[in-house]
């Protein structure tokens, strides 16, 4: 047990947690950072790629550094899963500097250990295996932690935890979040040859593609959810994710590793699977649906950081956001010790520090897309029989057989547009008049059949 | 496909800790409808057997998702203590 009060604690040493660390120790602040496994990312699985805007800022030579598997050049992939089926649209794109800030996949148990260590080259202390189980108060603020080693003191505790926070619930700064705000991902490393990757996914050595799928996954009571898929390569192995907001998951009721195995026999996925072997299996939750509120997170003597913070773009990156908290939340910190003031009142700044780095705003367009419902792709995924319907439509220009599908112009564009994305009021009556229109149109291509059988 | 998921859990290691890190207030259980425990839980740790939730804390992914859909808040759950629980190599 020591007396000594440090200026800063972070707990956690993740992407939020290190960015803090490395920043404060930069400015030369007295900073200790806990881990509570044996060492950093041992804890944490990536669900994604890693957005390097705020790294590059960082660490300017990470490139040359950093555990990196596999950039993720410009463009992605992406389909909707039907039964037997898939749908394609994506983009590749090979111009020079196509991605502003390049992506890269990366393991956490490598990555989150080289970031720490960033950290602790510049000064800062890390306590691994430490586990915070508690917050030490004083006069109403928060004056330290509280763990099996002993208890840490400090003039500013940062929370950078992780979703399930403890600094986040012992503060009680935020409510624990609701199922509709978390979102469970499943993962699988599979270990494929470098060679074959890239032969598969059409790479060049070093080169990554992200793919995403959407599939629509209906369960016994009659719900449907729509669970996504993530596909990336890394350098010599593949992830395949398995993803469901909590909410739906609980409306559904199909485990996410029945999806996930699922997937994995779903006829095209399993042919780009073909002769992987399961290296590791993962579970990780993260928060969905960007801050509610920023000005929760700052309370006296502490402040909340990355997914502790539930800080997410509208995607649903975390990384880049937690690292911008986490260099946030280190300025305040700064400034909180030049004014030797740790009150709510003076580390309100951090929401300053936030607006500064864009993260209001991206929390702002968070909130919007998650209140709004879903995205318009996802939208899609719960009608995969209209949209194959529609997609085999085209198919059936040129494939015999397929004539007795076809329709009229207007039957073209209601079964295309109107069908897959029409509420039922709509649907209905245009769906009544498509069908005269095409019973009159098919009657007069027969009448015409001699001269212009297709 | 359960054989699958205990395939998928063999791939892992863990450092397990002696006291268990989630505790179920079992009487809560029973006046629980959806059991939502029982699909959520990634490493399906959670089985209803009979009259009562069977649950295994060896094999937790520490993900935290069934505290949060626990609809009785039957589940108090706290992390493995530091060092302990599982460790993903290829997080």
């Amino acid at each position: 047990v020591s007396e000594h009060v440090h200026d800063c604690i972070v707990v956690g040493a993740g992407p939020a947690g290190s960015a803090a660390a490395l920043h404060m120790a930069r400015d030369g602040l007295d900073v200790v950072f806990l881990e509570r496994g044996s060492r950093p990312g041992e804890k944490n699985v990536m669900s994604g790629v890693l957005i390097t805007n705020v790294l590059d800022t960082l660490v300017p030579d990470f490139r040359d550094r950093a555990p990196l598997q596999r950039r993720i050049s410009g463009g992605y992939e992406l389909y909707v899963l039907g039964k037997d089926e898939v749908l394609r649209l994506g983009l590749r794109d090979y111009r020079p500097a196509a991605y502003p800030p390049p992506a890269y996949t990366v393991f956490r148990a490598q990555f989150d250990a080289w970031f720490a260590q960033e950290a602790v080259a510049a000064g800062a202390e890390l306590f691994t295996e430490t586990l915070v189980e508690d917050l030490l108060w004083e006069d109403g603020r928060v004056a330290g932690v509280r763990t099996r080693r002993g208890d840490l003191r400090a003039a500013v505790v940062i929370g950078a935890d992780g979703v399930n926070s403890t600094v986040a619930e012992k503060s009680m700064l935020v409510a624990p979040p609701s199922p509709a705000r978390l979102s469970l991902i499943v993962r699988e490393v599979l270990d494929l040859p470098a060679e074959r990757i890239e032969e598969r996914f059409a790479l060049r050595p070093g080169e990554g593609l992200l793919t995403l799928f959407y599939g629509a996954v209906l369960g016994a009571g009659g719900n449907q959810g729509v669970y996504f898929t993530e596909l990336y390569t890394n350098l010599d192995s593949l992830s395949l994710t398995a993803e469901v907001p909590l909410d739906q998951l609980q409306a559904c009721g199909v485990p996410t590793y029945d999806v996930l195995a699922a997937r994995e026999r779903h006829p095209f996925i399993e042919r780009l699977l073909q002769g992987t072997k399961l290296r590791e299996y993962q579970a990780h939750l993260i928060p969905y649906g960007g801050v509610a509120d920023l000005d929760s997170l700052y309370g006296n003597g502490v402040l909340l950081a990355g997914d502790a913070g539930r800080f997410t773009t509208k995607e649903g990156v975390g990384s880049w956001p937690a690292m911008a908290s986490g260099v946030a939340a280190a300025c305040a910190v700064k400034h909180a010790c030049e004014r030797g003031d740790f009150s709510r009142t003076t580390l309100a700044v951090y929401r300053t520090f936030l607006e500064e780095a864009g993260l209001a705003a991206t929390q702002r367009e968070a909130r919007r897309a998650w209140a709004s419902g879903q995205d318009p792709l996802e939208v899609l995924a719960h009608h995969p029989d209209r949209l194959f319907h529609a997609a085999r439509r085209y198919h059936g220009d040129w494939m015999p057989g397929w004539e007795r599908y076809a329709h009229s112009q207007w039957g073209e564009a209601y079964h295309s547009l109107v069908k897959p994305l029409a509420p039922w009021y709509v649907r209905w009556p245009l769906g009544l008049a498509t069908w005269f229109d095409t019973r009159r149109w098919r009657k007069q291509q027969a009448r015409q059949g001699g001269e212009t059988a297709r | 496909m359960t054989t699958r998921l205990d395939l998928k859990l063999e791939t892992l290691a863990w450092r397990l800790e002696a006291e268990p890190h989630i505790v179920i207030q079992k009487e809560l259980c029973l006046a629980c409808e959806g059991r939502p425990c029982t699909f959520v839980c990634p490493a399906g740790l959670y089985v209803w057997e009979g009259d009562q939730i069977v649950h295994n804390c060896e094999g937790c992914l520490e993900c935290g998702s069934c505290r949060a859909v626990c609809p009785q808040e039957a589940i108090q759950w706290r992390y493995p203590l530091g060092g302990y629980g599982v460790r993903y190599r290829w997080g």
